[in-house]
């Protein structure tokens, strides 16, 4: 037995001889029979170690007498815990377990009120064996709405309604219902279920579709506590019966693909930042930006996209020759249709528009590495009692920094300029200079630094005064 | 048999300790069973001297049914199976013929269909109650064939050592006694059995035999005498159970029922100093199980479960120790133990990736 495996057999071992110990019976190798008393009244459970325990909780399943309610799996077994904190495997400790089970136990006997709202409607059905992706814009209760089929998206187009008869071109069109059933006490698990949420003529009008095949889908709207969510279910009719599987969702609309940004996007939505420089660091400073949020990037760059680049860049091949500034605006804006990107194809010569643009943005961040673009920022930004971030990476990636000019406080950051003479140097035809072998990976690490002091400035709690340097020499 | 746990009804932590190890019992049942070989072996040992018996012209007339009896017949054999019992029913025998004769008979028979070894060795060999014959190409697998003769109240006779009479036996009733108890105990019976078997085969040198122990068992089973939670406290109240018998037994002879033919008592045969060292040694591995059963430290409930069992027929132990514990009950050091509670993953919990 190797280490691994006697590992698992011994926490295995240990958790039987707790189980035992504590009363329940073994049934078979894997499943054990107890009993819990709740408010005078013997709740028979059996338990089951599943495949991959210790790191799955064992499945625990009420006895018959127990009714269908929340935090059920589809199996029956009692959900007892959420997938957050699982880290140090609860379950292993006994008494943790049966008292998780005996609270479960107590809070189906109540009805589960003043539980956490929970939006997952979806766990309490089979699901389809077409996984394909359902997506929606907005959906509004009691219309129909036309489907469009792609090879791993389903995609809502617009409202239509349900055809008369079966629609001939089903490979590519399909029709869905959108339904609203409010807040329901307990989760529906079929249609006659969820159809007792509906009002009687909605509940006819809706099943006749089905059986007629006249719609393939139901988008079923509803809430818990105040959260809403929608549910998709796939309807089949089999030997008269009215079969609901569930398929996969989920919102396409702005604020849906923006919940994941950060918690300062909506500050950030009102703040404009030039980008100088559109080369590795820049042009992942730039998606950095729209990602958070921010409303209005202006990325300025005069140099083009050379196939070296593209190992580094955010751009891909497809960009190659493209002016830099503007293959960075349309790579990021066709990921994010919504965002508002610039690009100034460029160079900045000119010291009088830089006080402008330092004037006129909320920040400027100068990724050009370049001496004298640097200075001239860095002067004027120093004049006009406004701060830039400056980012790069020295010693080929070795340095990663970023530098507030001036700071916003005390000193600035020492230097780390580094003359060694170690350093290989590689050419490219066409560059003047060394080409930096700073790797993607530290490319990367200055464009997240410095994105995290621009946001920190940008929402009013900059991380530090000076700026940040992660130095691995 | 499970009971409610709740700390309403207030089942204490102190009370619940128990090493019940069942893994562990289930692995030591898997090393005794008998193996591939026993279970092609016996089958086909025993046809051999059936049909032997059976073709045999000078039993004609004699009814002969033979049919499977003993430990082997009962799933109650551990491994090695050394020998298999064949209970040669005579139904419409000659009343006037004595039990020698009909051994004289069996023993012309048998001798003359199997003789000797290729090594020139006889394979049969006459004794008390049976003829045996040794099958070396079946592993030295031995069949005893034991004529009996049917009596009018249902039982059997066979044959008395060195005696015209005929001894009053019911083997058969044995093999359903047996299935039916193990129904009643929940399929914990027949494995206990098992367990006992070998750990006399440990404890002891020869008798008491195995037999002895199964009947002490099945007569405390039968009493109410054990305890059925587990297959662990099954083979410890069995242990207790067979340790009481042997010390009545010493004191003051006392019998043990035989649950095939009410009202007659089992008789074994064994010397004083047998019977005096199987006290001895049932008393103390019984009191070593017990602490064991009763024992937090799973390593150290093993290591005494272990000795108790002792090895099997290839010379490894019986009773595996549990994972993460040396072969003499102590805890291995193992960077990959996982403990209740403890953390395996540095940054905790609420991580993103």
């Amino acid at each position: 037995m190797n280490a691994m495996d006697e590992s698992l057999q011994a926490a295995r071992e240990r958790f039987i001889e707790g189980l035992l110990s504590r009363g329940f019976g073994q049934r078979d190798d894997d499943s054990f029979d107890g009993s819990f008393l709740i408010e005078g009244i013997a709740h028979e459970v059996q338990l089951r170690i599943t495949s991959g325990f210790p790191f799955v909780p064992p499945a625990v399943y009420p006895g018959s007498s127990i009714p269908r309610s929340w935090h059920r799996e589809l199996d029956g077994a009692m959900c007892l815990y959420p997938q957050t904190g699982r880290e140090y495997l609860p379950w292993l400790r006994i008494d943790d377990l049966f008292a998780t089970i005996r609270e479960w136990l107590v809070r189906t006997r109540h009805g589960w009120t003043n539980d956490a709202p929970a939006l997952d409607l979806e766990r309490y059905f089979h699901p389809s064996t077409d996984q394909r992706m359902l997506i929606y814009d907005t959906l509004t209760a009691g219309t129909s709405v036309r489907i469009r089929l792609g090879r791993y998206l389903a995609r809502v187009e617009g409202l239509g309604s349900a055809p008369r008869r079966k629609f001939k071109n089903r490979k590519r069109r399909r029709f869905a219902c959108v339904l609203d059933i409010g807040e329901p006490p307990e989760p529906p698990t079929n249609w006659p279920e969820l159809s007792a949420f509906l009002l009687e003529q909605e509940r006819g009008r809706v099943e006749r579709a089905m059986r007629e095949g006249t719609i393939d889908y139901l988008l079923v709207l509803y809430c818990r506590g105040e959260r809403a969510a929608v549910l998709g279910l796939e309807c089949t009719v089999s030997a008269s019966e009215v079969r609901l599987r569930r398929v996969p969702v989920a919102p396409n609309d702005d604020i849906s693909r923006s919940l994941r940004s950060g918690r300062h996007y909506e500050a950030l939505q009102r703040k404009s930042v030039l980008v100088v420089g559109a080369g590795a660091v820049g042009s992942q400073v730039c998606d950095a930006l729209a990602r958070a949020g921010v409303g209005a990037i202006t990325v300025r760059d005069a140099d083009v996209i050379r196939p070296g680049n593209l190992v580094r860049h955010l751009v891909d091949a497809g960009y190659v020759g493209h002016p830099k500034a503007t293959a960075v605006r349309d790579f990021i804006r066709k990921r994010q249709p919504q965002s508002m990107v610039i690009s100034v194809t460029t160079h900045l010569t000119d010291p009088d528009e830089a006080v402008r643009l330092l004037e006129h943005h909320d920040l400027v961040i100068d990724c050009t590495a370049e001496g004298v673009t640097s200075a001239m920022l860095g002067v004027a930004a120093k004049a006009t009692g406004t701060h830039l971030i400056s980012v790069c990476t020295q010693r080929e990636g070795d340095v990663a920094r970023v530098d507030i000019i001036p700071p916003l406080s005390g000193a600035p950051l020492d230097s780390t300029v580094d003359y060694g003479e170690d350093q290989v140097e590689v050419w490219e035809a066409g560059c003047g200079e060394p080409v930096s072998r700073t790797p993607y990976y530290a490319v990367m690490e200055a464009a997240a630094l410095a994105a995290r002091h621009a946001v920190g400035i940008l929402a009013g709690s900059a991380i530090t005064a000076n700026g940040s340097i992660h130095d691995y020499r | 048999m499970a009971r409610p746990w709740s700390s309403d009804v207030g089942l204490r932590r102190e009370e619940a300790v128990m090493a019940v190890l069942p893994d562990s019992f289930k692995v030591a049942l898997e090393n005794i069973e008998p193996s591939d070989r026993d279970k092609e072996n016996a089958p086909l040992a025993h046809q051999s001297v059936r049909n032997a018996l059976l073709d045999a012209a000078e039993l004609k007339g004699w009814g002969l049914d033979p049919v499977l009896i003993g430990s082997y017949k009962r799933n109650v054999s551990i491994r090695r199976v050394k020998d298999v019992d064949v209970f040669c029913r005579m139904n419409t025998i000659e009343t006037s013929l004595t039990g020698q004769q009909v051994l004289d008979a069996f023993h012309s028979v048998l001798l003359s269909a199997f003789g000797e070894s290729r090594s020139g060795s006889s394979r049969i060999t006459r004794q008390a109650r049976s003829i045996q014959v040794r099958f070396p190409e079946y592993d030295d697998l031995y069949v005893d064939a034991v004529p009996a003769r049917p009596r009018a109240d249902g039982y059997w006779e066979i044959p008395v050592k060195n005696s015209t009479e005929w001894q009053v036996t019911n083997p058969e009733r044995l093999t359903a006694l047996k299935t039916a108890m193990n129904d009643r105990l929940g399929d914990l019976y027949v494995p206990a059995v098992k367990l006992l078997r070998q750990a006399r085969r440990t404890l002891l040198d020869t008798r008491p035999g195995g037999l002895f122990v199964e009947m002490c068992f099945y007569d405390a089973c039968d009493n109410g005498r054990v305890d059925a939670s587990n297959r662990s406290t099954m083979f410890v109240s069995g242990l207790e159970a067979v340790a009481d018998y042997l010390t009545h037994k010493v004191a003051s002879n006392k019998p043990i029922p035989d649950p095939t033919m009410p009202g007659r008592i089992l008789e074994f045969r064994a010397t004083d100093l047998q019977w005096n060292a199987a006290r001895d040694r049932f008393a103390e591995a019984s009191a070593k199980a017990r602490a064991a059963l009763a024992e937090d430290d799973l390593g150290k409930a093993a290591f005494a479960y272990r000795e108790i069992l002792g090895k099997g027929d290839e010379g490894e132990f019986v009773f595996p120790m549990p994972a993460e514990h040396d072969t003499d009950g102590g805890k291995k050091q193992s960077l990959a133990s996982i403990t209740p509670g403890d953390s395996h993953v540095p940054a905790g919990d609420r991580r993103f990736g």
